[in-house]
């Protein structure tokens, strides 16, 4: 995979869907949360199965499609105990696996619309997101999963991997950003907003 | 063509070839052909028992719609991957009679969001294959969580495991 | 005291409103997506409603839009986490009252509620 050289419009921009992710994580989780960039790849998109770090890695996936000015994909990924750790941060202890899949679905709403927020702001856009849905598999399997559809329309994507931290929580995650070819080129131009 | 080849542990020294999306590999029977993480995609094997070796395809979609092979994906489309896989069983002397089929996959994990797809494209390549004369002899397709295939080309086996954990040989 | 309508398709998110509107007094009832809201709307006839956004079947600006076309005095809060600029305005546009950002502090969303409910919608 091509390791990107980040333009500044590009950088200013995902800094300002980080920041926003941070603020709205903490303010959801009531912890400080610290979010970072572990990867920034841009690719063929069946290039991008490598992002899947352990193909076989038993993960809770939330996916949200986006679309209106920018268009594209993105899947959060919590593995190992980090599930439980989020439910029980909302839920306490509780049975009832409904309530449970539906506060991780809420969870990875409200995350990934602030990323998405703090992007579409800063460069002046709309961007709406899908409903979540969620998937509990080979975390391989997710990601090949998506890749394959974006596939049937990009040729190329880029893909942003950024990995957060909770406090005093414990909690871990992933989310992986894909925008399609033609938004990359939108984001590339920065954005008017700033 | 990529594929990544993995040494397996202490006591199975075969060589694992891993094939990652869209991508094809070929291995005889000193070797195994996996695709790790398998979710809506089509693991396809064409196998040709006699010489014990076989072509394992990691197949996006069934019609590249005519569209010309890409070097750096030759098995995104099964009507890419179906013919490339047989020219190159042909080279190692497989005869067209000689060759099976087994597929995999057509998972849906995200359904309520991305589809399902999975079997309906399954059909097709099955089609596809049936046109060109070659029997699917096994097949394990759909389904909502994804799976790690491994196919052993000195036995023939298609071993399954599922992201429950558990496992079927096919 | 009034009779809300909550609308969200996340059972958890109709809970945390649910349990905050309730334990203040009110009287609620739930709806899963922008049509069920619409009915539901027309059927109970309530003071106020809380609408989340992105939501299957209809999202809640279009529900916004279908009941204020019944109802010209509606009284509807937008309660999302999609709080861009342009989304905020598109909700103001299509007749919504205000906005309440998720995650929310339960007395953030008591004092959208009160505001609303103190308006001519």
């Amino acid at each position: 995979m091509t390791q990107m050289t980040v333009a500044p419009e590009m950088q200013a921009l995902a800094m300002a869907g980080l920041n926003n992710a941070g603020q709205g994580l903490t303010q959801l989780l009531g912890t400080e949360v610290t979010l970072e960039v572990d990867r920034m790849a841009l690719a063929p998109v069946l290039e991008l199965d490598e992002l899947a770090w352990a193909p076989e890695a038993d993960v809770t996936g939330i996916y949200i499609g986006y679309a209106g000015d920018l268009t594209g994909h993105c899947l959060l990924c919590l593995d190992g105990d980090n599930p439980d750790i989020l439910a029980h941060l909302f839920l306490g202890d509780t049975d009832d696996q409904e309530l449970v899949d539906s506060a991780l679905l809420e969870a990875g709403n409200i995350i990934v619309s602030w990323l998405i927020n703090g992007i579409a702001d800063r460069g002046g856009w709309k961007i709406a997101v899908t409903p979540p849905a969620l998937a509990r598999d080979m975390l391989g399997a997710l990601v090949n999963t998506i890749l394959a559809v974006a596939s049937v329309e990009s040729e190329e994507l880029l893909a942003v991997c950024v990995r957060f931290k909770a406090g005093d929580s414990g909690l871990t995650g992933t989310i992986m950003l894909m925008p399609d070819a033609e938004s990359l080129r939108i984001l590339s131009r920065g954005g008017g907003a700033q | 063509m990529r594929a990544r080849s993995t040494a397996a542990g202490a006591q199975d020294r075969q060589k694992t070839f891993n094939v990652g999306l869209g991508q094809m590999s070929v291995a005889g029977p000193e070797a195994r052909l996996a695709i790790f993480g398998l979710g809506s995609c089509i693991g396809l094997v064409l196998w040709s028992p006699s010489i014990k070796t076989a072509v394992m395809s990691h197949v996006v979609l069934p019609s590249s719609k005519g569209a010309r092979p890409l070097p750096s994906t030759p098995a995104k489309f099964a009507d890419w991957a179906i013919p490339k896989a047989l020219e190159m069983l042909k080279e190692r002397g497989a005869t067209p009679d000689d060759i099976v089929a087994k597929l995999v996959g057509g998972a849906h994990p995200l359904a309520a969001a991305l589809g399902a797809p999975g079997q309906k494209n399954a059909e097709l390549i099955m089609a596809a294959l049936e046109e060109e004369g070659i029997s699917v002899v096994a097949s394990d397709i759909g389904g909502s969580v994804g799976r790690t295939v491994i196919f052993s080309p000195d036995t023939g086996v298609m071993e399954i495991k599922f992201a429950d954990g558990s496992i079927k040989q096919i | 005291m009034a009779r809300i309508l909550v609308v969200d398709d996340a059972r958890f998110m109709r809970l945390q409103c649910t349990k905050v509107l309730r334990e203040a007094g009110h009287e609620v009832a739930e709806a899963e997506n922008g049509a069920e809201a619409v009915e539901r709307y027309e059927e109970w006839k309530p003071q106020l409603v809380l609408m989340d956004v992105t939501m299957p079947v209809m999202d809640g600006i279009e529900a916004v839009k279908a009941i204020k076309e019944k109802d010209p005095d509606a009284r509807i809060v937008m309660v999302s986490a999609i709080g861009q600029q342009a989304m905020v305005m598109s909700a103001i546009e299509a007749g919504a009252l205000d906005f309440v950002l998720k995650p929310f502090a339960p007395q953030l969303l008591l004092e959208a509620v009160n505001k609303a409910l103190a308006s001519a919608g």
